[in-house]
């Protein structure tokens, strides 16, 4: 076998292992997606779910909250508002993959994908407190003056998510890079 | 076309290094804060034993108030252990922007710390999921068998958390795969 040989077929073991590797997070984000919405619906149905783990997250233990239908449900769709953007994120992370695994590497649109996902990170890292200190005034809404809530914290996990934005921002300045070299690449083959 | 390819993408590496530098520093810095910020919450909630009791006692829902100082000092390392995890990813974080701001952006040097960043942040998570339960058993050791806790759990931003890592791992990947061809690249011009 020839050293020219060799290394073709690294590069096609290579490209297998890539192709292999984006089916599996294009199924992990599909199923990580419908999940999160699954518990969240399920978490809202419930007031037991809601009084265990919304409200001791949310630092109300002690405080009456309302866990009536119309809070409930109002407190779903705060929830809804930091999905949102997880959602558009995951999309373009389905998206980005999907290339990935039809061999479309090196391409204009991947940067565009890893900027917007960069984007959505750094939204979602505000608007998680943002929705913490909604739901807060939701649960607490129908408590007498001077018993409703409204408190705003950031906690470390929106600043790891932050973190994460920006991580992926500097990696989409550099993927533009990469898709230049492939093109000049391509233009010399 | 091929004679001016190597200064061309030269010079694009280096108008990349000057339009990424700022942004290298900001997450090298604030990876810095971030574990530094966490190590300042743990030796604030560990440090005082009677404060953990209480907090702890209420969350697992037990009387701590016996709690031996030997398994205080026991769980408290085990925290510190799980916390060098989280100080390892920075480590990686830091040396791949270390790697950008040399100008050393789109090489093998590069991919590898990314990837050890995405190994890292799952290394990171699973070691907290390890933790918690471990923790639960060390302070409720000295209550007997009986009313010993002992509980093994996912939080949603775990598997948030780890979606994120394994996207970094990919990314990883899929640079590696990038630098291979910009070698080729290199040879052929």
């Amino acid at each position: 076998m020839t050293a020219h040989s060799t290394t073709a077929n690294a590069k096609v073991a290579n490209t297998t292992d890539l192709q292999r590797i984006a089916a599996v997070m294009c199924f992990a984000i599909a199923i990580g997606g419908a999940l999160a919405e699954v518990v969240l619906a399920w978490i809202w149905l419930y007031p037991d779910y809601v009084a265990t783990y919304v409200v001791p997250h949310l630092g109300l233990m002690g405080v009456p909250v309302s866990l009536n239908f119309g809070a409930r449900l109002a407190g779903f769709f705060v929830c809804m508002i930091p999905l949102s953007v997880l959602f558009y994120a995951s999309h373009q992370a389905y998206e980005l993959f999907e290339a990935f695994r039809l061999g479309d590497v090196f391409t204009a649109s991947a940067p565009i994908r890893l900027r917007r996902i960069g984007l959505s990170m750094i939204a979602l890292a505000f608007l998680q407190p943002l929705s913490s200190t909604l739901l807060g005034v939701v649960l607490t809404a129908s408590n007498p003056e001077g018993q409703r809530i409204l408190s705003l914290g950031i906690s470390i996990n929106d600043y790891i998510i932050a973190l994460f934005g920006g991580l992926i921002l500097a990696i989409a300045h550099v993927m533009v890079e990469a898709a230049h070299m492939a093109d000049d690449h391509r233009q010399i083959i | 076309m091929t004679a001016y390819a190597v200064p061309e993408t030269s010079e694009r590496t280096s108008t990349l290094q000057r339009k990424v530098a700022g942004l290298c520093h900001l997450i090298r810095w604030a990876s810095l804060a971030w574990i530094g910020w966490t190590l300042a919450i743990i030796l604030q909630k560990w440090s005082n034993a009677e404060v953990l009791k209480q907090t702890w006692g209420r969350y697992l829902n037990l009387d701590l108030t016996a709690l031996p100082a030997s398994h205080h000092a026991f769980a408290f390392a085990v925290v510190l252990i799980d916390w060098t995890f989280a100080a390892l990813l920075v480590v990686f974080v830091w040396r791949l922007f270390g790697c950008y701001l040399r100008g050393s952006i789109f090489s093998a040097e590069a991919a590898t710390e990314m990837r050890n960043i995405g190994l890292a942040g799952v290394a990171s998570v699973a070691a907290d999921m390890i933790a918690r339960p471990l923790i639960q058993v060390l302070l409720s050791w000295h209550l007997g068998a009986g009313a010993r806790s002992f509980s093994f759990w996912a939080e949603p931003n775990d598997i948030l958390h780890i979606l994120m890592a394994l996207f970094v791992v990919a990314l990883a990947h899929i640079f590696k795969a990038g630098v291979e061809i910009a070698d080729d690249h290199r040879q052929i011009i």
